[in-house]
């Protein structure tokens, strides 16, 4: 049975996006660096082991890329704009003098350790949810993201996929346009043996490159709704009127609720009761207006007879994976508000070591675990064939 | 299975009327060819049966139509998606998804047919495609052929009961269109389906054929079986206008019939053997290309290429799809991607693209004639009379996107002859255009040869090289495979022989003309 | 308006190039009694430590209020990640990252990585000698110190809506108020001093954690590309 469970297959999408989000979650409300780099190490261990081959997994350098990115910049902002603040001075830039009235305004200087830090933990901060998110996307192909949405949305998934398909056929198009427009120039030059303008070479980008691409990709779409609909595309069920109302209601009233529970996250009012650091109202709305906005979904999709070829299964490793993100967050959050919080933002005034305690070690060995305990991924190449084998 | 009832189309911005009380009923299972000059309603016929022609084209339609006993008139093509297949000229433009597999399911996805149901039917139609190894790639890896075959199988898995093609193998090789042809023909005889197959290069799909339904420019339409319908048509495969030239009964349909018919005219040429007509002697040279390399990032596709291009010669470059036909010629033009090579010509070198109507952006006729004019430095309607030369019936106002491809062709080639280039270089000339307008293309070449340019042909219609030209170029995975005078590289090679050649085998003649001739 | 003065200054702006003051101030307890020096006192209100009044002497021409809070305290104030040392979170290691505030029904930990709420925060007062405290109208890093003036640090807790309150302690020498002598620097709970010099156990496990967690993962993708 275990053999059976670890045969390659593809995971849910959603499992992998419930995962990377919990962890990004948690990694945005601490500033200790070993920990956010062991979150990096964490994340990336698990996507190199369970990402596919489909060409969205193997951008997940391009995330890394851009973490460090982030992060170079943020430090680089703090060097040239105050990077002085702090006892220990590391070294000395020459400073370049500016008028008296944007004073308070140093560029360059003195460069000390201190604010560099500043730098390098707000960066790494963001760095982290960036790649957790790069991680989530290629660890759940995208397409099969959008096939798994609930069939209300099912025009919007198809929008997507149909767009992503239109940006190469747009390049090639205009490929061929800027082939033709190179031979059209060498024609005419060639003609009147390369003398004046004439009105054909004078003519805009416009006539001689966006018409024809334009009109290309009209033809082609024309063609791809003909294509769709000969395929019986289109055949959504009719709602009642009571229906629709009902459903567009719960929607609302739904999405209201939520917009009201976001502002009760940020700006913190600190009204109701609170049960070990959960404000219940808060929660209260969060629940209310997820419930109400999947009921309308629902609703909405009840009359659609769309099947799905090869549907993602929801299996127990998914509900593993999305355990091992939730478990990690639920760690850091409960050493926020209950137990010790000072290794989850290590003070750089009066510097000190930044330490992993216990805790976080554990959650993070937890949010590793998916790379283990999860099947394989399926992948398209190098699959023997079992020809001769009867 | 399919009965039309006095079925009448036109657009509504002018009055003419593509189809005009057309009635006709074709049988369950039966193999129907749609053949009609360029620019007749054949797309329209076909876009009809599963009303796609009123609902995405546009225009009016008056009439009946019955498929499967049930009144179809009305309703909407996604309602006939279990009734009717559709697969188009480009499957490319008709993928939804980017791999075989889902590609193949989509459309009962779409039905709402229960999953095990959808999986027993993908597999089945995958060997029945024979891509069974093909499942997981990704669909703008495949071959033309292969891609034709998966938009055949993406409509048959909710096993419709007509199947409707139009032109599927226009835009591919022999080779890839003979195994979509062999694939349409199983289907019929296997499954029982009714298909409707519109094809301009009939030859090849002919012996498959039930009955025939052509499609006249008036708009009215005949329906009988096959050699009734071809002995009167205006188009006519080469083999059948041999047999209607030499008097044959029944008319031949398939290269073994027509050897059989003339094997005594065979005898006598065994003893006797024909005048062949004399080789074309070539001019001087105009064009040398030396060492043409064109190297792309992921393949190569002309590997160090030499060729000589004689004045007054039309030179045809075969080969199969993909083989680096038209990268060499845009080498040699100047204007495509050129990695290594030395070209050297004695004047201008003009090329047709692929795709003619790019070269096309004004809004008329007149318009392309007159910037033509002012390009070439020629007085003011130069190219409008030219253009008159190759199409007498060209309608100055029309939009040059409204024309059919013959008439797109024209447009260029007379814009670009005014220009009085000493080389002129067509790439695929021949795709969407009928016999009739093949034919009138083929006077036009005849004539800028005449002229003292050197004409250069990428096809793969071998019945249009036989008859325009005297060399033929043969290229495969980059290299000049073999290059020699046309009736030697034609008359003996398996593949790229013509009708007539194959009848007449061993002797090597190429067209109906010269059979004639030699017969007499 | 306070929110506009701290964030403009502090974390982007820098102190006005008095980064090297090498004149080491010293810092005694008690008030000030010659017109040269500056008086720091600190307010810790509702947090429940007991007042820092401290005379610092020394300083440099122009010092900043900064400055004077370092002298005064031994070492530097904790900054937010988010603004940088230039607005105040924690001074002595309070209020510290375990301290369970009470706002408004629930409750709220001071983690400085943003700018602190308007409710709990570390007001900056400055008076002249016998004069009445005033709400700075600039930042620690931009507000020259007053020699023989006072510089004043309060904790407002969840005031309603009045504004922060000054420090408790008036700003004249002969307010004969508490005057601890108080330790040097009360570090935050659970955080290892760098001084020492010695690196903390949870940091080489941090670090070899993060080293393995990378090594494993070299390792996967070897085995990916030769598989």
């Amino acid at each position: 049975m275990i053999k059976r469970y670890f045969l390659p297959r593809p995971l849910h999408p959603f499992a992998w996006w419930g995962f990377a989000l919990a962890i990004a979650v948690a990694a945005s409300t601490t500033t200790n660096p070993l920990f956010l780099l062991g979150t990096i190490a964490v994340v990336t261990l698990v996507t190199l082991a369970r990402r596919g081959d489909n060409p969205w997994a193997k951008g997940y350098k391009l995330y890394l890329l851009l973490g460090l990115f982030v992060v170079a910049f943020r430090v680089a902002f703090r060097v040239v704009f105050g990077g002085g603040d702090g006892p220990t001075v590391l070294f000395t830039l020459p400073e370049i003098p500016l008028p008296d009235f944007v004073r308070g305004i140093r560029l360059l200087g003195p460069v000390s350790l201190e604010s560099l830090l500043y730098g390098l933990y707000d960066g790494l901060r963001l760095a982290t949810m960036i790649i957790c998110v790069g991680a989530a996307n290629s660890l759940a192909n995208p397409k099969r993201l959008l096939a798994a949405l609930p069939s209300a949305l099912y025009e919007l998934g198809t929008i997507l996929i149909v767009s992503f398909s239109v940006f190469p056929q747009l390049g090639e198009s205009f490929l061929r346009v800027m082939r033709v427009r190179k031979l059209r120039r060498r024609q005419s030059t060639m003609a009147d043996g390369g003398g004046r303008k004439t009105r054909r070479e004078r003519l805009g980008v416009v006539e001689t490159i966006i018409i024809p691409v334009l009109s290309d990709a009209l033809e082609r779409s024309i063609a791809l709704a003909a294509s769709m609909e000969v395929r019986g595309y289109g055949r959504s069920g009719v709602a009642t009127g009571r229906e629709r109302l009902t459903s567009t209601a719960a929607g609302l009233g739904g999405v209201m609720l939520l917009a009201v529970w976001s502002y009760f996250l940020l700006a913190r009012p600190g009204i109701g009761p609170s049960v070990l650091g959960v404000n219940l109202l808060e929660a209260a709305l969060l629940v209310g207006g997820v419930a109400a906005v999947v009921a309308a979904l629902r609703m909405a999709g009840r009359h659609v007879r769309r099947t799905r070829y090869r549907r993602d299964r929801w299996g127990v490793a998914e509900t593993l994976t999305v355990a091992c993100g939730l478990v990690m967050a639920l760690i850091v959050h409960y050493l926020r508000v209950i137990g010790d919080p000072t290794a989850l933002n290590p003070s750089i005034t009066p510097l000190v070591w930044p330490t992993l305690t216990f805790p976080l070690l554990a959650a993070l060995v937890v949010a590793a675990l998916p790379a283990f305990i999860t099947p394989p991924p399926s992948l398209t190449a190098g699959r023997p064939t079992m020809e001769g084998v009867s | 299975m399919i009965r039309f009832e006095g079925v009448t189309f036109r657009y509504p911005s002018n009055d003419l009327l593509r189809l005009d009380g057309v009635s006709f009923e074709i049988e369950e299972g039966e193999l129907c060819l749609v053949i009609g000059p360029t620019g007749s309603g054949k797309s329209t016929l076909l876009g009809s049966v599963n009303n796609l022609v009123p609902r995405f084209t546009g225009g009016t339609r008056t009439g009946r139509i019955v498929i499967d006993d049930r009144d179809t008139t009305m309703l909407h093509t996604r309602e006939l998606a279990t009734t009717v297949g559709y697969v188009g000229q480009d499957p490319l433009a008709g993928f939804v998804t980017d791999n075989v597999e889902e590609e193949l399911a989509y459309s009962m996805e779409q039905l709402g047919f229960p999953e095990a149901e959808m999986r027993r039917r993908v597999e089945e139609t995958l060997d029945l495609l024979g891509i069974a190894d093909l499942r997981r790639r990704a669909l703008r890896t495949l071959s033309g052929g292969q891609q034709q075959r998966v938009a055949i199988g993406s409509v048959l898995a909710s096993s419709p009961k007509v199947l409707v093609l139009d032109e599927p193998t226009s835009a591919l090789d022999p080779i890839a269109a003979e195994e979509v042809l062999a694939l349409i023909s199983r289907l019929v005889r296997d499954l029982g389906t009714t298909v409707l197959l519109a094809e301009h290069r009939m030859e090849r799909v002919i012996e498959f054929a039930d009955s025939v339904l052509l499609v006249s420019p008036d708009g009215s339409v005949a329906h009988g079986p096959v050699r009734d319908v071809l002995a009167t048509a205006p188009i006519r495969p080469p083999l059948v206008e041999l047999g209607i030239s030499q008097g044959w009964e029944p008319l031949p349909l398939t290269i073994r019939e027509g050897r059989r018919l003339a094997a005594p005219q065979r005898r006598t040429w065994a003893e006797h053997p024909p005048t062949l007509p004399r080789p074309f002697a070539p001019g001087s040279v105009t064009l040398t290309a030396r060492g043409i390399v064109v190297k792309y990032p992921s393949v190569v596709a002309v590997r160090g290429v030499d060729l000589d291009l004689h004045r007054g010669q039309v030179t045809a470059l075969m080969g199969r799809n993909g083989c680096g036909k038209s990268s060499l010629m845009w080498a040699i033009q100047g204007a495509g991607n050129k990695s290594a090579g030395r070209v050297e010509s004695a004047g201008q070198v003009s090329l047709v693209p692929q795709t003619a109507s790019d070269l096309l952006y004004l809004a008329s006729v007149e318009a392309e004639c007159a910037a033509g004019d002012a390009v070439a430095g020629a007085a003011a309607g130069t190219t409008m009379a030219l253009l008159r030369t190759l199409v007498p019936t060209i309608d100055a106002d029309a939009h040059p996107r409204d024309l059919s491809e013959g008439q797109k062709i024209a447009v260029v080639l007379a814009v670009e002859l005014v220009g009085n280039p000493d080389v002129v270089l067509l790439d695929e000339p021949t795709r969407g255009l009928d016999y009739a307008a093949k034919a009138v293309l083929g006077e036009t070449i005849q004539r800028m040869a005449d002229d003292g340019r050197a004409v250069l042909i990428a096809t793969h219609d071998v019945e249009m090289a036989a008859r325009v030209c005297s060399r033929v170029v043969v290229m495969a995975e980059g290299e000049i495979v073999s290059d020699g005078p046309a009736r030697d590289v034609l008359a003996s090679s398996q593949l790229l022989a013509t009708q007539v050649a194959k009848v007449a085998n061993p002797v090597p003649l190429l067209t109906v003309e010269e059979y004639d001739r030699a017969s007499r | 308006m306070r929110r506009l003065a701290a964030v403009l200054l502090g974390g982007l702006l820098a102190l006005a190039g008095t980064a090297g003051a090498h004149a080491a101030p010293a810092a005694t307890d008690g008030h000030c009694t010659d017109g040269a020096s500056v008086t720091v006192v600190v307010d810790f209100q509702e947090l429940d430590e007991d007042t820092i009044i401290r005379c610092v002497r020394g300083l440099a021409d122009g010092a900043t209020g900064h400055e004077a809070l370092v002298a005064a305290l031994g070492e530097a104030p904790s900054g937010t990640i988010k603004d940088g040392p230039g607005f105040v979170c924690r001074i002595a290691g309070h209020p510290a990252a375990d301290t369970d505030l009470v706002l408004g029904g629930s409750t709220y930990r001071e983690d400085c990585v943003v700018t602190p709420p308007r409710e709990a925060f570390w007001s900056y007062w400055h008076a002249s000698a016998g004069g009445d405290w005033t709400y700075a109208s600039f930042g620690i890093a931009n507000r020259e110190v007053q020699p023989g003036g006072y510089e004043g640090w309060s904790f407002s807790l969840d005031t309603t809506g009045s504004g922060p309150v000054p420090p408790r302690s008036l700003p004249t020498a002969s307010d004969g108020d508490t005057v601890e002598p108080g330790g040097d620097g009360r570090t935050g709970s659970g955080s290892e001093p760098a001084s020492d010099g010695e690196v903390p156990m949870g940091t080489v496990a941090g670090v070899g954690f993060v080293g393995a967690a990378a090594l494993a993962g070299g390792v996967v993708w070897w085995r990916r590309r030769e598989g």
